[in-house]
């Protein structure tokens, strides 16, 4: 059986949140375990991934975790990167407007902190706050890290592919 | 640490150790949380809690349900104590409230502080 996963086409929320659950996906496909088949469905509008385990559908409609299962990889749940990745930058995409300075300020945290390094092998909790990072102030990332490892190039021109364009506060 | 997670702590329930499938389980609810989106997601949770008992997909409650409970339960208590048609609410989070129920009776939550519910209350079958 192929898993099937799909990206965010809806409009009902912020560009944000779509670019960064499509980027996430788009990872969640670069980075899946050899033993995981994975096609993407362009039928859903929304993120999705249906899978069957033992002949039970398995789906999951959290970016996040669909990367982590992608990746076989749980680590760092208990961590402060974690708490701080969800909360303090993805708690940012369900707003329709951000706060950009209070935004890059954010970003600048997690640079200093938790984001010192893009090199291989990655781990799920790298790139979960990698692309919350990349997605809020993708100039203070690209300044750090000129070039990107190849997975993730990949996955930025896949999601771009994938996600909705929108006028309003969309900077990819 | 929330004083629910360190009474759960107390009950003699063990840990299992997770699948894939259940750690990714774990994972999304744990993101829902975090990320402040419990409110927005609730249709999804009562789809899941249709087909799973627990959250993580256990036999029994983990420190997720319990951490996640905490947001729901005065959510639960709001949507019910906020609308007219009750019947509605109810049929729309039945299996939620179930599990609120569960939840808040294994936690010894005091009564003043738990969702009240009508179990006698008729509801329209459910549709799959």
């Amino acid at each position: 059986m192929v898993a099937q996963v799909s990206f965010e086409k809806e409009n009902g929320f912020s560009s944000y949140f779509n670019y960064s659950s499509n980027l996430k996906v788009a990872l969640a496909i670069e980075y899946a375990t050899k033993d995981l088949k994975i096609q993407i469905n362009d039928d859903l509008k929304t993120v999705q991934f249906v899978d069957q385990i033992q002949g039970q559908e398995f789906t999951l409609f959290n970016a996040n975790a669909i990367l982590c299962y992608a990746m076989n990889d749980f680590t760092g749940q208990d961590s402060e990167e974690f708490h701080f990745s969800e909360s303090s930058l993805e708690s940012f995409f369900r707003q329709q407007e951000v706060p950009q300075e209070h935004a890059t300020v954010c970003v600048q945290k997690t640079l200093d902190n938790y984001l010192t390094s893009l090199e291989e092998p990655m781990t799920s909790l790298k790139l979960i706050t990698f692309v919350n990072a990349f997605t809020l102030d993708p100039e203070q990332i690209i300044a750090r890290f000129p070039t990107f490892p190849e997975k993730i190039k990949n996955a930025i021109v896949l999601a771009a592919k994938h996600t909705p364009r929108s006028s309003k506060n969309f900077k990819h | 640490m929330s004083d629910l997670i360190t009474k759960f702590k107390t009950l003699s329930i063990s840990s299992p150790a997770l699948s894939r499938e259940q750690n990714a389980f774990n994972t999304q609810w744990q993101s829902v949380l975090k990320s402040g989106q419990v409110e927005q997601q609730l249709d999804q949770m009562n789809l899941f809690l249709r087909d799973n008992t627990f959250l993580v997909s256990t036999l029994q409650p983990t420190e997720t349900d319990v951490e996640v409970f905490e947001a729901v339960l005065p959510l639960s208590k709001q949507l019910v104590s906020s609308t007219k048609d009750v019947k509605d609410v109810y049929a729309k989070y039945r299996h939620v409230f179930r599990w609120v129920d569960y939840l808040q009776n294994l936690l010894a939550v005091p009564s003043g502080d738990q969702l009240t519910l009508n179990h006698d209350l008729e509801l329209p079958r459910e549709i799959i």
